[in-house]
């Protein structure tokens, strides 16, 4: 029958034995009296290969000559350095390895008055180093987030900012204290609010979990900020949604650049219609006196009728009313010329394609040449409107009609004609051809036919096609030809359509 | 024999207000107008027996002035011609004055100017058809005369007295005379100068 000491001991050897951390035991003289499987697994050595060592065999050099002096120090002073409190220290391997460990000691008076000290040892090597890495990584994300080029932002689940970094401060020209807890839309152009609590709502209700969209802010300097902002909500592990990470890359400059571009190719535009528009006076002259001549004439048939009896008041009368008329036929003559040259921003309107071919078929008819080729329309009935600026199709147009009837010049009949279709191609866009029966293009000039300042005529400036198959390009179409099967070119360019409601 | 009517302005503008203006303003002043919408309509009303003038827009779409200009000489039309011209057109106008075209109006224009013009024109045309119907009147007498009659004109015309041109024709002064004395009759001549006259118009 095992005595009441007997037990204790055997319940202690199986406490040693089940413990995860390392226990040792040393007398007051530093030799150890007890070793632990666990302590064996931690230091390689066995409980047989220690027992009755000095425990400094445990330590590295630095702690282990001052070991024993530690010892001795405590039990004379009783002020506690490492009893009770637990410290990080250094651990030596049988092989030699050193490594982190946590050690905590207790101490036991025996009966006999002995004071004994048992240590508790926890390997922390494993431990350390996925803390360094948390660390590491946590500092990693920060310079990241610190550091980045791109304005990030982080909000909650209503859309307040949570916390933002430089670059959004930069971005937005606020300072990231002004910024936290700003709801974002507050900074959101008010035009593109509809955009952003749509993203917003859909992100939240888990109908997506990133989005991606164009979205205006405003600069506290009233400027306006273009942007990309992709939106990518982060959920814990209860899959709740704990925020969401904007990035906003900045196309503020890019706008800006297209703006310019556009604004270049206007320019342009309108300079080579002030060219053509140079280049057809002496037509436009034509066009303005036809009606000055009729009302010239009606008006002193007028006079001389008023003079002479009887009056004839009804023949009177309708001269007058051709005279009204005639004045207008003049007015519409320079108001078509007057909106086909005056400078002016881009304007896109819901257009009959039809009707502006039409229009420049008849500004195209004053032009003055010894042969001049009549220009024939075969348009299709009942087209859909087309968004577009219509001076500037209308210029590509007359561009096209202008180099055809120069193609023609001593190769074609007088009576042969340039043709100009519209039609619905079966992308559903508009096609809009002008063939000419001229002499064609060259091979080699067909592989420059559209650079700019590339011409074959003797005074032209080279920019006609060019400017045109940008115009084309900037309406979302394209400009192109094809060879006439026997003699001539077909040039043609798509518009794209306005269907039903408008965006 | 030149049909004896009233002289007609032919007016052709493809410009409907201009041709409508130009037709009020003749007729205001009471001349004949016949109007056409292009040179094909009036070459298929055209008679060259018809008195009158041409006023022509030299620029129209089918056949220009020019060309219908060009067509009314090839069938040796003596009508005058006015072109109306436009104000890039002068150049062409000149060419067709070089050719021989009747005048020019450049457009717009005073319509005194072009009422000047036309009765200008008129009066050529009438000079032109009195002076063709003399020469045709002369050239139908002449025909009227004999082989020898023909011949005694001939020389007498060219200066020669009778003396001579008995000598080279190997018949007497007096049968010359004779001759000489029914050509003056059969061509209704008063004096010599007078069939002188007769003669370089009908040759002309």
């Amino acid at each position: 029958m095992p005595t009441e000491h007997n037990l204790d001991t055997v319940r202690l050897r199986g406490i040693l034995s089940a413990a995860v951390d390392g226990i040792i035991q040393i007398n007051a003289s530093g030799k150890i009296e007890e070793f632990n499987p666990a302590a064996e697994r931690i230091f390689g050595y066995s409980a047989s290969e220690v027992i009755g060592d000095n425990v400094s065999c445990l330590m590295t050099e630095t702690d282990r000559s001052r070991h024993d002096h530690y010892v001795q120090n405590y039990i004379e002073t009783r002020v506690p350095k490492i009893i009770g409190i637990g410290r990080l220290v250094t651990g030596l391997r049988k092989n030699g390895e050193e490594f982190p460990m946590r050690l905590a000691v207790g101490e036991i008076l025996t009966d006999e008055g002995e004071h004994l000290f048992v240590g508790m040892v926890r390997d922390v090597t494993e431990q350390q180093r996925i803390q360094e890495k948390l660390t590491r990584s946590e500092r990693q994300l920060t310079i990241r987030w610190e550091h980045a080029p791109i304005p990030m932002a982080a909000v909650d689940a209503e859309g307040s900012i949570i916390r933002v970094n430089p670059a959004a401060s930069a971005f937005w020209g606020r300072s990231a204290s002004e910024l936290t807890s700003l709801p974002l839309e507050e900074l959101v152009h008010s035009a593109d609010l509809d955009i952003y609590q749509g993203a917003l709502r859909s992100l939240v209700s888990r109908a997506s979990q990133s989005l991606q969209f164009r979205l205006r802010f405003a600069h506290p300097d009233k400027s306006l900020l273009h942007a990309t902002v992709h939106c990518t909500g982060l959920f814990d592990e209860e899959n709740e949604l704990r925020e969401i990470l904007a990035q906003v890359v900045d196309r503020t400059a890019e706008v800006a650049a297209e703006l310019e571009a556009g604004a270049h190719r206007e320019r342009l535009a309108h300079a080579t219609r002030i060219g053509t528009m140079g280049e057809l006076a002496a037509g436009i002259a034509h066009e303005v006196n036809q009606p000055l001549t009729a009302i010239s004439v009606y008006a002193s048939a007028c006079q001389r009728i008023l003079e002479s009896d009887p009056k004839d008041p009804p023949v009177l009368l309708d001269a007058l009313t051709k005279i009204h008329d005639q004045a207008l036929r003049a007015g519409e003559v320079i108001r078509r010329l007057r909106s086909f040259v005056s400078k002016r921003e881009s304007e896109r309107e819901l257009v009959d394609v039809n009707e502006a071919i039409r229009e420049v078929v008849q500004l195209a008819s004053t032009e003055t040449r010894a042969v001049d080729f009549a220009v024939i329309t075969e348009l299709t009935d009942g087209l859909p409107p087309s968004r577009i600026d219509a001076i500037q199709i209308q210029q590509v147009l007359l561009n096209l009609i202008r180099n055809g009837k120069e193609a023609m010049q001593g190769v074609a009949q007088p009576e042969e004609e340039i043709h100009i279709t519209s039609r619905q191609n079966l992308d559903g866009q508009i096609e809009v051809s002008v063939t000419d029966r001229g002499n064609g293009i060259s091979p080699e000039a067909e592989q420059a036919l559209f650079d700019p300042f590339f011409t074959t005529k003797h005074n032209g400036m080279g920019m006609g096609l060019s400017i045109s198959r940008s115009i084309i390009a900037a309406h979302g179409g394209k400009l192109v030809f094809q060879r006439n099967k026997d003699r001539g070119t077909r040039f043609y360019f798509t518009l794209p359509v306005t269907l039903g409601v408008e965006q | 024999m030149s049909k004896q009517i009233d002289p007609t302005v032919f007016v052709i503008d493809d410009d409907d207000a201009v041709r409508g203006a130009l037709e009020l303003l003749l007729k205001s002043v009471r001349l004949r107008v016949e109007t056409f919408a292009s040179a094909a309509d009036f070459l298929a009303r055209f008679d060259p027996e018809d008195p009158g003038c041409v006023l022509l827009d030299i620029r129209m779409a089918g056949m220009s002035g020019l060309e219908l200009y060009e067509d009314l000489r090839r069938r040796h039309a003596i009508i005058p011609i006015i072109f109306i011209t436009g104000h890039g057109d002068v150049d062409m106008a000149v060419q067709a004055m070089k050719d021989g075209a009747a005048d020019f109006i450049q457009k717009p224009f005073h319509d005194q100017t072009l009422l000047d013009r036309i009765q200008k024109s008129l009066e050529i045309d009438s000079d032109n058809r009195k002076l063709l119907a003399q020469k045709q009147k002369i050239s139908d007498r002449i025909l009227q005369l004999t082989p020898r009659e023909t011949e005694v004109m001939d020389l007498i015309v060219d200066g020669r007295p009778n003396k001579v041109v008995a000598h080279d024709l190997g018949i007497s002064e007096r049968t010359v005379e004779i001759h000489r004395a029914r050509v003056m009759k059969k061509l209704g001549a008063t004096s010599l100068a007078h069939l002188v006259r007769m003669c370089i118009r009908a040759r002309k």
